[in-house]
């Protein structure tokens, strides 16, 4: 069976290349594009992963993270971000680890880059 | 003085008629001497030529000459040459207003606003009699709150900046990601050695990109996660043996440090820039010529008078470098402005006039407070109390408890 991820990030590109390359690698991906709608398909749609942006319009990302993990505690979570905000990229990846991320990835990354930290959270793509 | 000319003044024929009423036995010359006396604004009769004739005692209070050292020398002297025209175009005329710096006996320049009027002697020579209000700290009060007006419209025009640059360093990664996936993934079908190396260009390319939305985001926001515990001494020493080779020969710079000095909490780079920047400054200062530059790190030992200066030093234990040249000096004026960007002395001594601003700026980021003790012709002494990190056995020098 396959691994399914949760994505979710606000931009569209970024969100159709994601998806284009991790089910290209083997994986089944769900996206959505907003904190709240994550959430909701999580209550419906169990996923291995979740990986989300961080700063979507109003903190998204850290309220997502902090209520997934509060609701899902086993949950491995990827979080990525552009950074850019009030705290740069760098810190607020740190934050990130704190509220229960288990990696995080600043933007922008290669494949490889992502394939790589997906791997150690769940494992490679297209095996069971 | 005499009350007769007064009533026959042809310019105000008001004024005339007051003083030609029976009120005049109180207006004879006792009235106005004690008036004139007793007046806080400094009162002057200067010939048409500029001589003056009398000035009020206070002229002792509020420009450190006395009435004897003033009377019969040229008014326009004492008066600073960016606002002699101004004054001079008001004397010719019968009547008017004036705003000019006159010279205080100690060199500095005061603020004055001036009021003067003509009239004629009875032996029909011509007079001017001057009242001089002083208005120094009236215009300091405005020099400095227009300037935190415009520091302030600064630090939020850099706050604005920042989240702009912040907001475009968001999208940009967004679309970087984008196009090193795409990139990626491309690269995993190439079908040419070419096409792939094209590709891993492209990669490449982003990576670069990513370098530069990095370093525009650390210059427009304050890192305020890279402060170390650290000692002085070595900031300075590093500094030292990388400034040294570029000192003219005739300047010698020394380092003193006294013993077990204090920690401190702070970035080490900025530290870095403020030991540079307090030494161009008296680099600058010894104009080529030779003197000696001493840079020390010690314990701050806070006497009574620091204390009473500097209430802050009393908390807690600070560490105090000091930058003290043997250089031309400073008067009180120009003390009062070195730390405005882009102020620089009128010598010309090639300040851009960022050095200090800069070297405030990181004052202010590490809590330090800067002293600067300064004479014209003997030098300066820059100090900066910075918090330490934690008690130094030796910092309590009497200091209460």
């Amino acid at each position: 069976m396959r691994i399914r991820i949760l994505l979710v990030d606000d931009d569209p590109q970024v969100r159709a290349v994601l998806a284009l390359s991790l089910e290209q690698s083997g994986y089944t991906v769900l996206t959505a594009d907003n904190g709240r709608e994550a959430r909701a398909m999580l209550s419906a749609n169990p996923v291995d992963l979740l990986i989300t942006d961080l700063f979507m319009p109003e903190q998204d990302g850290i309220e997502t993270i902090l209520h997934i993990r509060k609701q899902h505690p086993r949950l491995p979570i990827l979080a990525i971000s552009g950074g850019g905000h009030r705290i740069e990229g760098g810190d607020c990846l740190h934050i990130a680890h704190v509220i229960g991320a288990n990696r995080v990835l600043p933007k922008p990354f290669t494949m490889e880059t992502l394939l790589r930290e997906i791997a150690v959270l769940v494992g490679a793509g297209g095996s069971g | 003085m005499h009350v007769s000319y007064l009533k026959s003044d042809p310019r105000d024929p008001a004024h005339g008629d007051h003083y030609g009423s029976a009120d005049t036995a109180a207006c004879d010359d006792r009235y106005f001497r004690v008036l004139v006396e007793n007046c806080r604004d400094v009162i002057a009769t200067v010939s048409s030529g500029g001589e003056i004739l009398y000035v009020s005692p206070n002229v002792v209070t509020v420009l450190g000459h006395t009435p004897d050292q003033l009377i019969g020398c040229d008014l326009f002297a004492g008066i600073h040459p960016d606002d002699l025209a101004g004054v001079r175009a008001e004397f010719a005329q019968e009547s008017g207003r004036a705003s000019c710096r006159y010279q205080h006996r100690d060199g500095s320049w005061r603020w004055f606003e001036t009021s003067s009027g003509s009239y004629v002697t009875p032996e029909g020579v011509s007079r001017r009699v001057l009242v001089a209000r002083e208005v120094t700290e009236e215009r300091q009060t405005e020099a400095d709150r227009r300037r935190l007006e415009s520091e302030l419209a600064r630090a939020e025009k850099f706050a604005v900046l920042g989240t702009l640059a912040g907001g475009m360093a968001h999208d940009l990664n967004n679309i970087l990601t984008t196009v090193a996936i795409h990139a990626s993934l491309a690269q995993m079908t190439a079908l040419s050695a070419e096409v792939s190396e094209s590709l891993g260009q492209i990669v490449k390319a982003v990576g670069h990109a990513k370098n530069i939305t990095r370093s525009v985001l650390e210059f427009t926001r304050q890192r305020t996660s890279d402060r170390v515990a650290l000692q002085l001494e070595v900031v300075v020493e590093e500094a030292l043996d990388l400034l040294r080779p570029t000192l003219p020969a005739n300047t010698e710079i020394r380092a003193e440090f006294g013993p077990n000095v204090a920690a401190i909490i702070g970035n080490r780079t900025q530290l870095h820039q403020v030991v540079v920047n307090l030494w161009q400054n008296s680099v600058h200062a010894l104009q080529g010529k030779p003197g000696t530059i001493v840079t020390r790190v010690d314990n701050a030992a806070v006497d009574a008078t620091l204390a009473r200066q500097y209430p802050v030093l009393r908390t807690r234990p600070h560490v105090v470098l000091s930058v003290i040249d043997t250089g031309h000096g400073m008067d009180a004026t120009t003390l009062r402005r070195i730390f405005e960007p882009c102020f620089s002395t009128k010598s010309g001594d090639g300040h851009s006039g960022l050095g200090l601003a800069v070297v405030e700026r990181i004052a202010r980021e590490h809590a330090a407070l800067i002293h600067v003790d300064s004479e014209p012709g003997r030098g300066t002494c820059f100090q900066l109390y910075l918090p330490a990190a934690e008690a130094a056995p030796d910092s309590t020098d009497g200091l209460p408890a």
